[in-house]
């Protein structure tokens, strides 16, 4: 079926004989250089390594005793040093090159949280994980107007102001160099977060360098937006690299890219390494790239990385050039309280040549740890402030959290027995572990976790769904004080009112076959847990949506969901699967926002559903511009929003109001 | 026994596996020759000892997933680069499959290749790709979702 169709079209593809043979061709004349030579020049380079780590030392001494405060100022921790030059790059990347010759990097860009609910009960925000911190989405709302990010080619503005009657008021369109993503709304200001790309024509005719040929950059663009009729551009920041992660504290964006850069490529470099540099524009300066010396390039001296962890701040309202930093390193993830910046990164452990050579045959699981550094964010400038470092791995942003300025971070690891456990950490404001609570659930993973205050909800799962309550009052002894054992499991926790929480994840059973039980997924599932009795969590109440294949954006991403306890709103989008006749086929049936209330003392009721497209025979009717994406509130009315349609409609009946087409731009999808 | 291989041998021992996975990622045939051509030279440069036949091939898709990644590690391409339907398939069936995998992102094209046609077990691959066990299953997961969708059946 699926696999051996799949297997007879890869065995299609087959590289030239033409190709084979330049390749062969190109190794001979590479390998043909006289070996003396190589020798000589091994010699060459090791006198030199040993001068610059004398230049370095002789430097770095100099410097901690000029002690300059630089961006440290603020941190209690001594400086980081700067590469100084590119000299430095290369030793260091020599250094990682030797040690890691197969580190490559994962980037999950998934990078987002929050629980706060709008505080004005007028318009819906986005569903954020640390009040006052607010997260880019793919619309924004304000009294009168949606603002939309559609197929990631445009923005469009419309007015709501008479939901009866919308209208486009404005679009803001780009060309194949901007890829909008996502946007921030604050006041009389719209700001675009997306990539743009550069093709470098020098390095595309030399075919021989593949690298750096295409440059990337996290862009945000600022509007005006005072008249919602023509908007206005007023400035443009870029940070080269891919975006890690951007918030919004205040009137302050903070932007988080990495570069990635092939140590062989620095290693290799005999110029002074000017194109390695990373760039970065600011309009309220120059239209110009600017590069980044690397005199103010800082490293951690224990680096494993080649990779640029690219940091820029900037005052929405300012005239000044936005605060630019950049670190040898690497995120993969972001969390953001209101005062602080995390960025982790994993980090796979390599015990000693012989274990990776061993684990490389055995193919055992590798253990890795999870690497924080600290950035503290003051009026808009960046701080580092600190590293840190536990055992384990994270699922994603609410796997962190600071409270009373501890950070505390649930990880899985891997055991000694290669077996899966479970842990919380609690680190103090210099990202010292203070607190650890190890070995939960072993052989389970993570599958969900909350922070809220003193508490820790975690649900780890193999084959039925424990629900944690950790008590983190104690700082340094966290304790686990009651669990929950249910089948299924919760892809995410959101807290409803201080002793209930809502679940929202899949529904599981255990089958029974020739080969041992095996967990399927039978559908979607929301539940409410009770949890004022902390060692006796309750699960009061549990829906079960569709059938096996029925699946929604909130499983991963947090922002697609709306909740409001004032409205009592409970909506996502979703795509529902049932098994439709006697053939017990599962057939799509639905795609579209699912709108619930909760009545604490009834349960869960359904309100009702909103689609953009008429599903009648499953798969075939299925357009994916007409998939519902998010799910918007303006007063009364709410609003549904696709590639190809904006839909109002009444909050309480869910009546239709009004609707309105756009037209896709950009790379259509047809299936 | 010590294993001994030749560069030449590996090239043509290996050369679809290689190019075959530097076609998943890339998604087109100028890039997957830039990668297959990048990945040789580094095999012939640092010539590293291999145990196995396991180990080569192993350090190849590892070595070839990097060059790919330096190709394109912007989410700028992954996202957007347009899949041309360059490679032609007679049956529909196949077109079909092969260019639904094709759409999928990145992350998932490949563990579909790696699960799918070498045939390696979630934890190899998660070994291979140095990401946890139970992101492999999420994505493969995930992965076979999204392909049910677009193709209407089951993937299994």
């Amino acid at each position: 079926m699926f696999k051996e169709k799949y297997k007879n079209a890869i065995e299609k593809i087959n590289p030239d004989q033409e190709l084979i043979k330049n390749t062969i061709n190109k190794i001979n004349e590479k390998t043909e250089k006289p070996k003396q030579k190589i020798s000589y020049l091994k010699l060459v380079n090791a006198i030199a390594i040993i001068l610059i780590i004398f230049t370095v030392c002789f430097a770095y001494s100099k410097n901690i005793i000029k002690q300059e405060p630089k961006l440290n100022e603020v941190a209690d921790i001594a400086p980081l040093p700067t590469l100084e030059n590119f000299e430095n790059l290369k030793k260091i990347a020599k250094k990682i090159d030797n040690n890691n010759r197969n580190m490559f990097f994962v980037t999950d860009t998934a990078m987002q949280e929050s629980s706060s609910e709008s505080i004005s009960n007028d318009v819906s925000k986005t569903n954020t994980q640390v009040e006052g911190v607010d997260e880019s989405d793919i619309v924004k709302v304000d009294k009168n107007h949606v603002y939309y990010v559609s197929n990631h080619s445009k923005v469009v503005i419309v007015d709501v102001s008479n939901p009866s009657d919308i209208k486009l008021s404005y679009e803001i369109k780009y060309n194949e160099k901007f890829r909008p993503n996502e946007i921030y709304l604050k006041d009389n200001k719209l700001i675009v977060i997306g990539a743009s790309y550069i093709v470098d024509n020098e390095q595309e005719k030399n075919n021989s360098v593949i690298y750096t040929r295409r440059k990337e950059y996290t862009k945000a663009i600022v509007y005006d937006i005072t008249d919602r009729t023509k908007v206005n551009k007023i400035r443009e920041v870029e940070i080269e690299g891919n975006c890690i992660s951007s918030r919004m504290i205040g009137n302050n964006i903070y932007m988080a890219s990495n570069k990635w850069i092939y140590s062989n490529n620095i290693l290799e470099n005999d110029a002074n390494g000017e194109e390695l540099k990373p760039e970065y524009r600011d309009t309220n300066t120059s239209y110009e790239y600017n590069k980044i010396n690397y005199d103010s390039i800082y490293y951690f001296p224990e680096t494993d990385q080649t990779n640029y962890l690219i940091m820029a701040s900037f005052n929405i309202y300012d005239k000044n050039e936005a605060n630019i930093q950049t670190y040898l390193g690497g995120g993969e993830n972001i969390y953001c309280s209101e005062n602080n910046m995390y960025v982790v990164k994993t980090k796979y452990e390599y015990d000693s040549v012989l274990d990776t050579i061993i684990r490389e045959i055995a193919i055992a699981p590798r253990k890795s740890k999870t690497e924080i550094y600290k950035f503290g964010l003051i009026n808009g400038n960046i701080a580092y402030k600190g590293k840190g470092e536990v055992k384990g791995t994270i699922i994603n942003q609410f796997s962190m959290d600071e409270n009373n300025g501890y950070f505390r971070i649930a990880t899985t690891s891997i055991g000694e027995d290669n077996k899966t456990a479970n842990n919380v950490y609690v680190l103090d404001k210099n990202l010292n572990t203070v607190g650890k609570l190890e070995n939960l659930a072993i052989g389970e993973t993570i599958y969900s976790v909350r922070f809220m205050q003193n508490k820790c909800y975690m649900v780890t799962f193999v084959q039925v769904d424990p629900l944690f309550v950790i008590d983190l009052s104690n700082p340094t002894a966290p304790q686990v004080l009651g669990e929950l054992k249910i089948p299924g499991y919760s892809r995410y926790l959101h807290p409803y009112d201080e002793n209930h929480l809502i679940g929202i994840g899949e529904d599981t059973e255990t089958i029974e076959n020739q080969y041992g039980p095996r967990v399927v997924t039978t559908g979607m599932k929301m539940a409410l847990f009770d949890v004022s009795d902390v060692n006796n969590p309750k699960e009061l109440y549990s829906i079960k949506i569709g059938d096996s294949g029925t699946y929604s954006e909130i499983l991963y991403n947090h922002k697609a969901l709306l909740f409001s306890k004032e409205k009592n709103i409970i909506a996502f989008p979703i795509y529902i699967t049932n098994e439709v006749d006697v053939t017990r086929k599962q057939q799509l049936t639905f795609q579209g926002a699912i709108i619930y209330g909760l009545d604490i003392n009834k349960g869960f009721e359904l309100k009702g559903k909103i689609s953009h497209m008429e599903i009648q025979n499953g798969y075939q009717d299925y357009n994916y511009h007409q998939a519902v994406k998010r799910i918007v509130y303006i007063k009364d009315t709410i609003i549904t929003l696709s590639d190809e349609l904006i839909k109002t409609s009444n909050i309480n009946t869910l009546e239709q109001l009004d609707t309105i087409e756009l037209t896709v731009e950009g790379q259509k999808i047809y299936y | 026994m010590p294993y001994e291989a030749s560069i030449n041998e590996i090239i043509y021992k290996y050369s679809n596996m290689v190019y075959r996975l530097a076609i998943s990622r890339t998604k087109n045939k100028a890039d997957a020759d830039d990668v297959f051509q990048e990945v040789f030279l580094r095999l012939a440069k640092k010539m590293p000892e291999f145990q196995s036949d396991e180990h080569t091939k192993a350090w190849l898709i590892r070595v070839t997933i990097n060059c790919s990644n330096n190709i394109f590690n912007s989410s700028w391409f992954k996202n957007t680069a347009t899949l041309e339907q360059e490679i032609k398939f007679e049956e529909k069936e196949e077109h079909d499959i092969y260019y639904a995998v094709m759409n999928l992102p990145l992350k998932y094209r490949t563990i579909i290749y790696l699960f799918y046609y070498e045939e390696y077990k979630v934890k190899e691959i998660s070994d291979l790709l140095k990401i946890n066990e139970s992101t492999v299953k999420t994505r493969l997961a995930r992965a076979r979702e999204k392909l049910k969708i677009k193709l209407g059946e089951e993937v299994v």
